[in-house]
């Protein structure tokens, strides 16, 4: 690692591109952002930098608190069912046999060539009131109906069937939102898996734990740093979800990066939006430095 | 041990009855035969080894026994009763595994009271039978670490400790040795050994160094092509084995190439490019080879025998106590000697090319049916 020291040239040849494409794209777009969030309109079309803190302020007024309260617990919900729904997924890929795991691999990463944007609508024709998800609801209410009727128990289940509602609901959000960060829980959670010797679980059963005990008291806790990296990645994007609150929440379960795009467009309030966009990204700072700590300590007590 | 001790152990051994047995069980992966109708008894309180180059079945066998794969063929007992389709967990054996599996998130005490825990023993003797396990394999004062602090030899100690507190009929032990550097690997030889001894509990060893295997079992069963080949003593296998795989394996053998075979009834005349027709009176059928051990093989003007050569010395090797040379005979065909001591001096001052005397005893040379 000494040697780039001595080839600086080299070096710079190679790392100046890539600074000066972070320096121009990255950095510099932020320190605007970072600028104008001290800022205040003075015209339609004119930000006038005041250091004022105003913007920050407004970020805890109780309309967009409650709405940054929204964002996190269904980014958490929708985290915590991707995890529940991919762990088992990632494990049976895991313990597939050698020529099928290409083939899964590639079923669970499918959407990944497909346009969020197409995703979303799709997932909109399945939500609808009249959607595919309420036409199997509503086989499984006419077969329940029939058989209810069949035992004298006429309007068990109510009169007619009722659509459930998806759009426009925090469920139909949190749908969405475990649909599109699903398969980046299910990687790592396989790659722990798939890293983790397989002795360890015939250890577990030799010693004559079942296949629950197993998992719980072995397999959770060896694939721990695989749940913890799940959980990130599938957090992190869920907060600034923008397209999904947008399409499937019909303007009645925006979330903040509704807001947001909402500060930059219709409201024309860009020193306030600044500040939002920033707001979130100390959020997810503040995620990811638990997220260290949490594997510092885990290192230290490894050590002790 | 002493020569008595050996001989009752052995002895006893021999009543003993049985606390495995493997009846002709057969193991596919698709149409490879990993395990080719294997039949084995195996005593109670027996230091059994299973031998063979890799890939023999080894592995696949004892996994067989532990429950982990089921056999295609065949039945599996233990202490009596029929556990062929009887899952890990419920089977009265616990294994060592070769990368040891000591669980990494729990201390070394919590690993070996593991399998007590899961089966809801007493917290009170859970604690005391933890206590005598760690004290056994001598761990006690590391009892609170987590097993990334500790050394290979350790953690393979934790899983006996693991393995053993279970109070297991049979232990089985996969490559135990094979993990640990030169050095530690004699030590634990002897340790097991010792281990074994104290407590009378069956162990089924696997592995693949024939050294290992002559160090501490009572008897050695060795495969071949997921088959056996021979199983008996490591005194047996060394100086009576049944083929010349064996005796290949085993040790270090020279093997001459018959030129003629003149059967009469059991035995045979055998003539070699060295030798003479030599007479034997139990010769195997089919082809055969005669195996002859390099430690009967005499060099120097003092070599005495009833076959007799003029050789060149080849290469010579010092090994400790032993020098292995290669002789080559007029014949065209290299044998290796092992000499000791003087002979040894002597043999390292000349130079290589060197003519030197060569006999042997013709006794000495066993004929073998070939591998
Ligand atoms: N799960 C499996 N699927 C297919 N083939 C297998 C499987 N397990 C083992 N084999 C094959 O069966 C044969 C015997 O394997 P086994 O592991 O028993 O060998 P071994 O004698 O223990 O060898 P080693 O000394 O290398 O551990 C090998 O050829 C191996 O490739
Ligand atoms: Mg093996």
């Amino acid at each position: 690692m000494e040697s780039w020291r001595r080839a600086t040239a080299a070096f710079a040849a190679f790392a100046g591109p890539t600074t000066l494409w972070l320096m121009v794209f990255f950095l510099v777009p932020l320190g605007i952002i970072w600028v104008y969030s001290f800022g205040e309109n003075v015209s339609l079309t004119e930000i006038k930098t005041t250091w004022t803190w105003s913007n920050y302020a407004r970020i805890f007024e109780p309309e967009i608190a409650t709405l940054f309260w929204r964002t996190l617990w269904l980014s958490g919900i929708a985290t915590v069912v991707c995890l529940i729904v991919g762990y088992p997924v990632a494990l049976s890929i895991a313990t597939a046999e050698a020529k099928w795991k290409p083939w899964l691999l590639l079923v669970i990463m499918l959407p990944f060539w497909t346009n969020l944007l197409i995703r979303t609508y799709a997932m909109l024709n399945i939500l609808g009131a009249q959607g595919r998800l309420n036409d199997v609801i509503g086989w499984v209410w006419a077969a329940g109906d029939g058989l209810a009727s069949l035992v004298g128990l006429d309007g068990l289940f109510g009169e007619r069937f009722q659509p459930v509602t998806f759009l426009g609901t925090q469920l139909g959000v949190v749908i969405g939102l475990v649909y599109v960060q699903l398969p980046f829980a299910i990687l790592p959670l396989y790659s722990s898996m798939e890293r983790l010797d397989r002795s360890y679980l015939e250890a577990s059963m030799d010693l004559g734990a079942g296949q629950f005990r197993t998992f719980f008291l072995v397999l959770v806790p060896l694939t721990s740093a695989g749940l913890v990296t799940a959980a990130i990645i599938t957090f992190i994007p869920a907060l600034g979800s923008f397209l999904t609150p947008d399409l499937l929440g019909r303007g009645q379960v925006d979330m903040i990066a509704n807001v947001i795009e909402r500060q930059f467009k219709k409201a024309n309030d860009w020193p306030f939006g600044s500040a939002l966009s920033l707001f979130l990204l100390y959020v997810t700072f503040i995620v990811l430095a638990v997220k260290a700590i949490i594997d510092m300590q885990a290192a230290k007590r490894r050590r002790s | 041990m002493s020569e008595p001790t050996l001989k009752k152990r052995a002895l006893r051994l021999r009543d003993a009855k049985p606390i495995v047995e493997i009846r002709n069980v057969t193991k596919r992966w698709g149409s490879f035969l990993a395990v080719d109708d294997i039949s084995l008894d195996i005593a109670e309180g027996e230091f059994f080894a299973m031998l063979g180059p890799s890939g023999c079945g080894k592995t696949t066998l004892l996994r067989m026994v532990s429950g982990f794969e089921t056999p295609s063929e065949g039945e599996v007992r233990i202490g009596g009763e029929d556990m062929t389709w009887v899952p890990p967990n419920k089977r009265p054996v616990n294994m060592v595994f070769q990368s040891y599996a000591v669980f990494p998130h729990m201390t070394v005490r919590k690993n070996v009271a593991y399998g007590l825990e899961v089966d809801r023993v007493p917290a009170a003797e859970i604690k005391t039978r933890v206590d005598e396990a760690l004290a056994l394999v001598q761990l006690s004062q590391f009892a609170d670490r987590k097993p990334d602090q500790l050394s290979g030899g350790q953690r393979q100690r934790v899983a006996l400790a693991r393995a053993l507190v279970k109070k297991p009929r049979v232990l089985l032990l996969d490559e135990p040795l094979s993990a640990l550097d030169a050095k530690l690997r004699d030590a634990m030889r002897l340790e097991l050994v010792k281990l074994q001894q104290q407590i009378g509990v069956t162990f089924i060893m696997v592995t693949h160094d024939q050294d290992e295997a002559m160090a501490v079992a009572d008897r050695i069963a060795v495969l071949h092509k997921g088959r056996i080949r021979q199983v008996a003593s490591p005194e047996t296998l060394y100086q009576r084995p049944a083929d010349a795989f064996v005796a290949d394996f085993i040790g270090r053998t020279n093997f001459f190439e018959p030129k003629s075979v003149r059967r009469a009834g059991a035995g045979a005349t055998v003539e070699t490019a060295e030798t003479a027709a030599l007479a034997f009176d139990r010769v195997p059928e089919g082809d055969i080879t005669l195996s002859l051990r390099p430690e009967k093989v005499r060099i120097g003007p003092e070599a005495k025998g009833d076959v007799t050569l003029q050789a060149r010395l080849g290469d010579v090797a010092f090994q400790g106590e032993n020098s292995v040379v290669e002789l080559h005979l007029p014949s065209g065909r290299a044998i290796l000697a092992f000499v000791a001591g003087d002979a040894a001096a002597t043999v390292g001052a000349m130079e290589e090319g060197s003519a030197i005397p060569v006999a042997w005893n013709a006794s000495d040379m066993l004929p073998l049916a070939r591998g």
